[in-house]
């Protein structure tokens, strides 16, 4: 660490130090507070139409994220969801932002401001593991009372979603943030196999069903010259192959860090040491040595990977539908040459199954939005929040208006043409910019809206992996302090040394002679242990969930 | 008695004296000032934080409610298997980016000073400059692309020539060349700007002189420029010597991936990965701290050493 980092860290931390002293008299007073009397006055009226009789101005904070390519809007405030919410709801919330996105800049910024004791009345954009410590140390309002009596249309969410529940709840029991929800599978479905299915045509096969076939496809796709250029530079297997070993029924770190956990027969398993995790090896390993698989794979560059595909020598991936598919689609259209990338069933492993992990849970890990301790007005924030998962206020929040930004086709909404077609930003960058940030806020987020961003092809993976995406993904788990510090600690030499192994293994730099020795330094290292950490926070998700 | 007595009669000279010294020197004090007030302000004052390397420091606690841990997480990263290899990387990074880095600016400025022909010489040394002003990041996407196996221009040479193909950034072997060589061309000419400096400082009539004696181009050289920017070498020598396991954290990080962990992992990378969850701010401090004294205990001894063997040294 360069000394200049170290002298900077010092700095915050100075700053954060001499004023959380500061700040620490004035959040205790407040916390046993949840609402004045006035709040109660408005219960009585649960359409969610409003959430108060007098107008009411609450204040914000979150980081402001604008979209790419969008100018103009610099704030919240100036967005129509937020413009139109204070007139259904009375109650305007005016928003303070962070200058500069980035998850260090917000921790340093919530930090100070939780420091100062002049607490804005509702926090966005927070993660679990903020709002459980901010939470526990009662700068944060426990919402499960306020829910109750005042958030009728999220209460039905958690009855009906117990995971939900187990995944907001921390590990003192309390839920303090109200959380983005992707409920509907296919939202909760973002990405996929895909490979160029003119190439398919060309060699005389089908789709590839099982991991043996997509051996046979890649070698016919080396072999058999499908770019048509006279050459066998094919690399037909692009990218990241951490999906692969998936298809062998484990859990595998992609660019999610928890992947290397799966949930099987209601128990919480790591990967790296399971049977299983050899076979996948063995099998990446061939498609390694007999160049199948993209020698370059391992720290991949955008850059590189677009140009295997601009130049058609890549011929399969796993990625996300918006990032690859639609990506490479139009890429290679715009080049004149053949948009030939299709979507495809997750390949069956040796044990019979599909699996992918790469999914998201049901709650929007940084995107949840908390309420302070210090704020006079809980229940009308509580109605405000709820308001958005309401029917009208998915609506608001994921479409805009009707009339102007949609319109209900046969009872579903569409985006109007100003939204679909505009010139410079699409569909999602144009929602970010001029109607809200749809992505930030606390909701369960619409199918309609999910599908609208997505190409054809998009919607054709999307359909494909929601059968078989993310049964065996780990839920959101809450650790507790001190559980999360031996995490931690551990993981800093075992992700390293999984990383280091796995590579050499498939890269054929280690014989599988010494696989053995490969476990047995992983056990030595503490792998059991933090397996045990991770069941122990998964057996107290699984306990909320049978609380009821 | 006596002796306080003088004392304190001797107190209001020396501050008469002081203050007169002050005022003679007010502006060079002042000019002193910004760069004294940078240092307190931004590199002393912020030195107690490093205190939360002895904490499990929770940024929403404080420092002063942390718990005190001790030599805890010094402990976790002794008893890391990676600490070996971390602590030998690094070193070898530094050391070797001193090797190269520094002595070769030095030949360069050297064998610049023979050129006569003054043109050339700017041309050129304008072109060595360049590379300085390319931001790393662009620098390792330049090394990415050259070195790729598949479409890299080096690679194509290496064919050319009926050489097999190396993938330079996946080979442990060879990281520490691809680093050192690329910070060489993007510092050389930079880095040679100070020996120019110097080497123009010295009087024409010392070469005049040995011209006299019919010395050759090589003895002037040895004997009158290279004792010229002795003291400059010196003082740059101990100053690199300072950064020795500072090993820049951002050119690592983009060029380095699990193949190359076993040569190229550094500790501010590793710091970097386990703080992936989320930072783990006593962790980091506890390591930074702990290079700090190494890099402390190294310019001591360096500068005894150059004291003693040249007569030569920053303090």
């Amino acid at each position: 660490m360069s000394k200049r980092s170290v002298s900077a860290l010092a700095l915050s931390a100075l700053l954060t130090a001499s004023s959380v002293v500061a700040g620490c008299s004035s959040d205790s007073p407040a916390s046993g507070n949840p609402g004045n009397p006035s709040a109660e006055a408005g219960t009585g009226s649960s359409t969610g139409t409003s959430s108060t009789d007098k107008p009411l101005t609450v204040n914000g904070w979150a980081d402001f994220i604008p979209a790419a390519g969008s100018s103009g809007v610099t704030s919240y405030n100036d967005q129509i969801v937020w413009k139109e919410i204070a007139k259904r709801t009375n109650v305007t919330v005016k928003w303070e932002t962070t200058a500069a996105p980035g998850s260090e800049d917000y921790k340093a910024q919530l930090g100070l401001i939780m420091a100062s004791g002049k607490l804005p009345d509702l926090i966005g954009h927070i993660d679990p593991v903020l709002a459980d410590q901010y939470g526990r140390q009662g700068a944060l309002q426990p919402l499960e009372d306020l829910i109750k009596s005042n958030a009728p249309n999220l209460q039905k969410l958690l009855d009906s979603n117990p995971a939900v529940k187990g995944q907001i709840t921390a590990p003192d029991g309390h839920i303090y943030f109200f959380p983005r929800l992707l409920l509907d599978p296919r939202t909760q479905t973002f990405a996929g196999f895909m490979l160029r299915g003119d190439w398919l045509e060309k060699v005389g096969m089908k789709a590839p069903d099982t991991t043996d076939e997509l051996y046979q496809v890649l070698k016919a796709f080396k072999e058999k010259d499908p770019n048509g250029n006279g050459k066998a530079d094919e690399i037909p297997f692009t990218d990241n192959p951490n999906p692969i070993i998936w298809a062998f029924g484990v859990g595998s770190r992609g660019p999610n860090s928890t992947d290397d956990f799966f949930i099987e027969d209601g128990k919480i398993k790591y990967g790296p040491t399971d049977p299983r995790y050899k076979d996948a090896l063995q099998y990446l390993n061939k498609l390694y040595s007999e160049g199948l698989l993209d020698p370059e794979y391992e720290g991949m560059k955008a850059d590189v990977r677009d140009s295997r595909v601009m130049q058609e020598v890549s011929g399969f991936m796993y990625g996300s539908y918006a990032g690859y598919l639609t990506k490479y689609n139009k890429m290679l259209k715009g080049a004149n040459k053949n948009p030939g990338f299709v979507a495809m069933v997750p390949p069956k492993g040796p044990t019979g199954e599909r699996n992918i992990i790469g999914k998201h849970n049901e709650i929007d890990p940084g995107r949840g939005t908390a309420i302070t301790s210090t704020t006079k007005n809980a229940a009308q924030i509580t109605k405000l929040m709820d308001y958005f998962y309401s029917k009208e206020g998915a609506l608001l929040l994921y479409f805009g208006i009707e009339g102007d930004t949609y319109t209900m086709k046969d009872g579903v909404p569409t985006y109007t043409d100003k939204v679909a077609n505009d010139p410079k930003l699409d569909v999602l960058s144009y929602l970010n910019t001029y109607v809200g940030y749809v992505s930030g806020w606390p909701s369960s987020m619409m199918p309609e809206h999910y599908l609208a961003t997505l190409s054809d092809e998009g919607r054709q993976g999307n359909a494909l992996s929601v059968p078989n995406a993310g049964k065996k993904k780990v839920p959101a788990l809450h650790f507790t302090p001190e559980e999360l510090g031996e995490v931690q600690s551990l993981q800093r030499d075992i992700n390293t040394y999984v990383d280091e192994n796995m590579n050499a293994f498939i890269r054929g730099k280690k014989p599988f002679s010494d696989y053995d020795a490969f476990q047995q330094g992983l056990k030595k290292i503490g792998s059991d242990r933090l397996t045990q950490l991770y069941s122990q926070a998964y057996e107290r998700y699984s306990n909320v969930l049978k609380a009821k | 008695m006596e002796l306080e007595q003088s004392m304190s009669r001797a107190q209001p000279r020396v501050n008469l004296w002081m203050r007169n010294r002050l005022k003679r020197n007010i502006v060079l004090y002042l000019f002193l000032a910004p760069g004294a007030l940078y240092y307190i302000l931004f590199h002393y004052a912020p030195m107690y934080g490093t205190l939360i390397a002895f904490q499990d420091y929770n940024p929403f606690q404080g420092m002063m409610n942390s718990p005190w841990v001790g030599f805890k997480h010094f402990q976790a990263f002794y008893d890391s298997i990676y600490f070996g290899r971390l602590i030998r990387n690094t070193f070898l990074i530094g050391a070797y980016s001193i090797v190269f880095g520094f002595t070769i600016p030095i030949i360069f400025a050297l064998l610049l000073h023979e050129v006569k022909h003054t043109r050339f010489r700017t041309v050129i040394q304008s072109i060595s400059y360049l590379p300085h002003f390319i931001s790393t990041v662009v620098v390792a996407g330049l090394i990415v692309t050259f070195t790729s196996p598949s479409t890299g221009f080096i690679n194509g040479l290496l064919s050319m020539f009926g050489a097999g193909k190396i993938d330079f950034l996946r080979e442990p072997g060879w990281f520490r060349t691809v680093y050192i060589s690329s910070g060489v061309w993007q510092t050389l000419g930079w880095s040679s700007i100070i020996y120019f400096a110097a080497l123009t400082g010295i009087s024409p009539s010392l070469y005049e002189a040995a011209d006299m004696d019919g010395a050759s181009r090589w003895q002037k050289i040895w004997h009158i420029s290279l004792p010229g920017i002795k003291p400059t070498i010196i003082t740059i020598l101990l100053l690199d010597l300072g950064r020795v396991m500072d090993v820049g954290f951002e050119k690592v990080f983009l060029l380095y991936n699990s193949s190359t962990y076993e040569t190229a992992d550094v500790l501010s990378t590793y710091v970097y990965r386990s703080g992936l969850v989320q930072q783990q701010y006593s962790f980091a401090s506890a390591v930074g701290l702990f290079n700090s004294v190494l890099t402390f205990l190294m310019i001591i001894i360096f500068n005894k050493l150059a004291r003693r063997l040249s007569g030569y040294s920053l303090w």
